[in-house]
């Protein structure tokens, strides 16, 4: 932040990456770029390749194909990135026989820049002894012993895999909240995966709807909404000439999810979908035309 | 210090959310002049919504004059709101009065008028917020 | 760059405390690093006392005077009996000394690394801010520091009681396989590739009772194959025995047969009612061989432990990858 308008002014940049297991292609050809500063929200089904995408920038994995610059660093190969972003596995693995404290201590000395204060917060806030084993904890509170590990490590990028997906509302909130506040505060480039979408509405700026392995949105959210109208109307209004997301028959009349290009046929009632009226669409609807390319490129202009 | 209430469901864009609810705070005098809006880290946690929406509201409130922004400690008030103009208020109050009395006579009950007024106001909200977009120039960047 | 935050640690207060990574490896094994030294402490003891155990055995038959001419006494018994126990309790210590290393290598190396895999706490490791190749050396040093230090000490004792220290009685043969092994420089180097090839099964199969076995079975393995070459490591020499004559003092004969025909094959060629009175022929090593197969099967071992270790960071980069 504060630096010259550059292509590090992207926290995340994937060129074509594409991985491949042994037996199948979890991701192919994706572009995309997530800004500093950004709270992004990695959406998609389950299977899309959400995990593998989030590993890949984490550096535990190398991509088959592409790029992918992580603060214009290569992740696992670059050594100095690792201490700069922090990764919470899906299923938060920890260590079940070591205490809170212990799994605290692990944070500190796996990690040249530690934020204990930060970290004994968080826990705090969750009511959790340093005396008690991991193993003895609910699956929330391993989430948060998870994310306090992450949070400590004072990262400029953080990157949760499904983070919330077993936390209490209350819990939920208080540590999205956490998660917000440190944002705020250090500028930190937060990428949520999540399939809840209810999670992400108000919370991220920014989208990258990935499914099948490919990008099919990634742009600020503003933007996003703003170059999509939701239409309702009498079956058989003509939709010619705007890229047509999803059509749904409604009883009598039709629901539209499209990309308007031009002015938009009269006997529709227009209006600008929720955040969550749009992934739904997309979801529901695979093979929608409307290319991550064009949205990149109209989020930009 | 003025909570936030943020409701994601109500269709109204957070960051208006939070402009309107200072504007209410300033109207009632729950918030003076001088007075410290909270840090946009105090909102999101205790909110845990996105950030730069709160940026982006203060920056609404210090583009309309309300607030300023002082580098280093925090956005204060400028200026109060409202009872400076009781006079507007109690005109356009015997206005609604009046429209209320033909909604009614109109054969309308009270929901109905709530959700026609509700309609007009997001209809009216929109078309700003829209045109407000469109003259700062689209998506406006984090600082 | 951003600074780094660093948080104020508390000074050392002396003693060992350890950082960093090896403060994460010493934290998950420090209980198994205790029984594994009270347990070869324990050992070592339990060898010193059996070696001075048989020289008063053998200093009370010699007290006695008893001899096979005398009538036997009851007193000359239970010290003949205890000069033949103390060995044969010593060789079958070594038959067990002989499998420990393939213990360590499943215990120490196979079932944690395996678990780790399989609980996926390896992203937990590889997200913080060590690579998984410093992870790695820090997860194999550690533990074979403490392994080498152990057993160095314990085959050192095994030495020093079985023919560093002439003991009265033979306490071991160098031509029985497990006593050859619990010896110094040879225990330590197998406990070494023991866990190598433990941390290797470790990182292949994710399954940690499959590792454990795996192991177990592939360390057998590796014993028996040490067993089957070590006659061949070095030229042996043979004869035929003739009235006479002896092999040389100490030899290890390991294999034996009959002259037929004038060719050297095994008993198992003689016809059913037996060969007869034939000459015998004998396969042997000298004693003055001894030293250097102890030392080239210490090599040996060393080279595979370099192996399996080299496999071991091949395997992190394919996991990796």
């Amino acid at each position: 932040m504060g630096e010259p308008q550059s292509a590090t002014e992207s926290a995340v940049v994937g060129t074509g990456v594409g991985k491949r297991y042994r037996r199948r292609e979890a991701l192919r050809g994706c572009d995309f770029a997530i800004p500093a500063g950004a709270v992004c929200g990695l959406v998609g089904p389950n299977g899309s390749g959400k995990s593998t995408l989030l590993s890949l920038a984490a550096g535990l994995r190398q991509p088959s194909e592409g790029e992918l610059r992580v603060l214009g660093l290569r992740p696992g190969l670059d050594e100095e990135l690792r201490a700069r972003i922090a990764y919470v596995a899906q299923d938060k693995p920890l260590y079940p026989r070591l205490t809170v404290a212990d799994t605290l201590r692990l944070g500190r000395e796996l990690n040249p820049r530690w934020d204990e204060e930060l970290a004994a917060e968080i826990l705090r806030q969750g009511q959790l002894q340093p005396g008690s084993r991991i193993g003895q904890l609910s699956g929330g509170q391993r989430s948060r012993v998870a994310l306090a590990l992450a949070l400590g490590k004072r990262p400029e990028l953080l990157l949760l895999d499904e983070p919330m997906a077993d936390l209490d509302p209350l819990a939920r909130h208080q540590l999205m909240g956490t998660l917000m506040g440190q944002a705020a505060e250090h500028g930190t480039t937060v990428v949520i995966s999540s399939h809840i979408l209810s999670e992400l509405e108000g919370v991220i700026d920014h989208l990258l709807l990935i499914d099948g392995g490919r990008v099919r949105l990634d742009g600020p959210v503003d933007g996003i909404l703003e170059s999509h109208r939701l239409l309702h109307g009498s079956e058989g209004l003509p939709l010619d000439g705007h890229g047509v997301v999803e059509l749904r028959r409604t009883g009598r009349g039709s629901a539209a999810l499209v990309r308007p290009s031009g002015p938009i046929a009269e006997g529709w009632q227009v209006e600008t979908p929720s955040l969550e009226e749009l992934l739904l669409a997309y979801l529901r609807a695979p093979e929608a035309t409307p290319t991550a390319h064009a949205s990149r490129t109209e989020a930009a202009a | 210090m003025i909570e936030y209430r943020i409701d994601r469901r109500s269709g109204v864009a957070t960051y208006l959310q939070i402009v309107h609810q200072t504007k209410q705070a300033l109207r009632l005098g729950l918030l003076q002049p001088g007075d410290k809006l909270p840090t946009a880290r105090e909102v999101v946690e205790a909110t845990a919504i996105n950030p730069n929406t709160v940026l982006k509201a203060y920056r609404e409130l210090d583009r309309e004059g309300l607030v300023e922004p002082r580098p280093g400690l925090g956005t204060f008030v400028r200026r109060a709101l409202g009872n400076a103009d009781a006079t507007g208020d109690a005109a356009l109050r015997a206005e609604l009065g009046a429209w209320v009395d033909r909604a009614y006579a109109a054969g309308l009950d009270r929901e109905d008028v709530a959700a026609l007024m509700a309609a007009v106001l997001d209809a009216t909200e929109q078309r700003r917020s829209a045109a407000a977009e469109s003259a700062t120039g689209g998506r406006e960047e984090n600082t | 760059m951003t600074t780094a935050v660093l948080t104020a640690r508390p000074a050392a207060r002396g003693g060992f405390r350890p950082r960093g990574i090896a403060w994460l490896i010493w934290r998950q094994n420090r209980i198994m690093f205790a029984v594994l030294t009270i347990g070869f402490a324990a050992l070592v003891v339990y060898l010193l006392h059996e070696r001075s155990a048989l020289d008063t055995a053998v200093a009370r038959v010699q007290a006695l005077h008893c001899n096979s001419t005398q009538p036997y006494s009851p007193a000359c018994g239970d010290a003949d009996m205890a000069q033949y126990a103390i060995p044969e309790a010593w060789h079958q210590t070594m038959f067990g000394l002989a499998l420990l290393p393939g213990v360590f290598g499943a215990v120490l190396g196979a079932q944690p690394l395996a678990t780790d895999f399989e609980r996926r706490r390896t992203l937990l490791l590889w997200s913080q801010s060590v690579s998984p190749r410093r992870w790695l050396t820090y997860r194999l040093a550690l533990p074979s520091a403490v392994l080498l230090v152990l057993s160095t000490a314990l085959s050192v004792t095994v030495r020093w009681g079985g023919f560093w220290s002439r003991p009265p009685v033979h306490l071991a043969s160098w031509g029985s396989g497990e006593d050859f092994m619990a010896l110094v420089p040879l225990y330590p180097l197998l406990t070494l590739a023991a866990f190598a090839l433990g941390a290797l099964v470790g990182l292949l199969l994710h399954r940690p009772i499959a590792a454990l076995g795996v192991t177990f079975i592939l360390y057998a393995g590796l014993l028996w194959s040490l067993d089957v070459v070590r006659p061949y490591l070095l030229p042996s020499y043979s004869m035929v025995e003739r009235p006479g004559w002896n092999q040389p003092d100490g030899a290890w004969v390991f294999d034996i047969g009959v002259v037929l025909g004038g060719k050297q094959v095994p008993y198992s060629q003689c016809p059913d009612m037996g060969c007869g009175d034939v000459p015998n022929w004998v396969r042997f090593h000298l004693i003055s061989q001894f030293g250097p197969m102890l030392w080239i099967e210490t090599g040996i071992l060393a080279a595979l432990t370099g192996l399996l270790v080299l496999a071991c960071y091949r395997r992190l980069r394919a996991l990796t990858r």
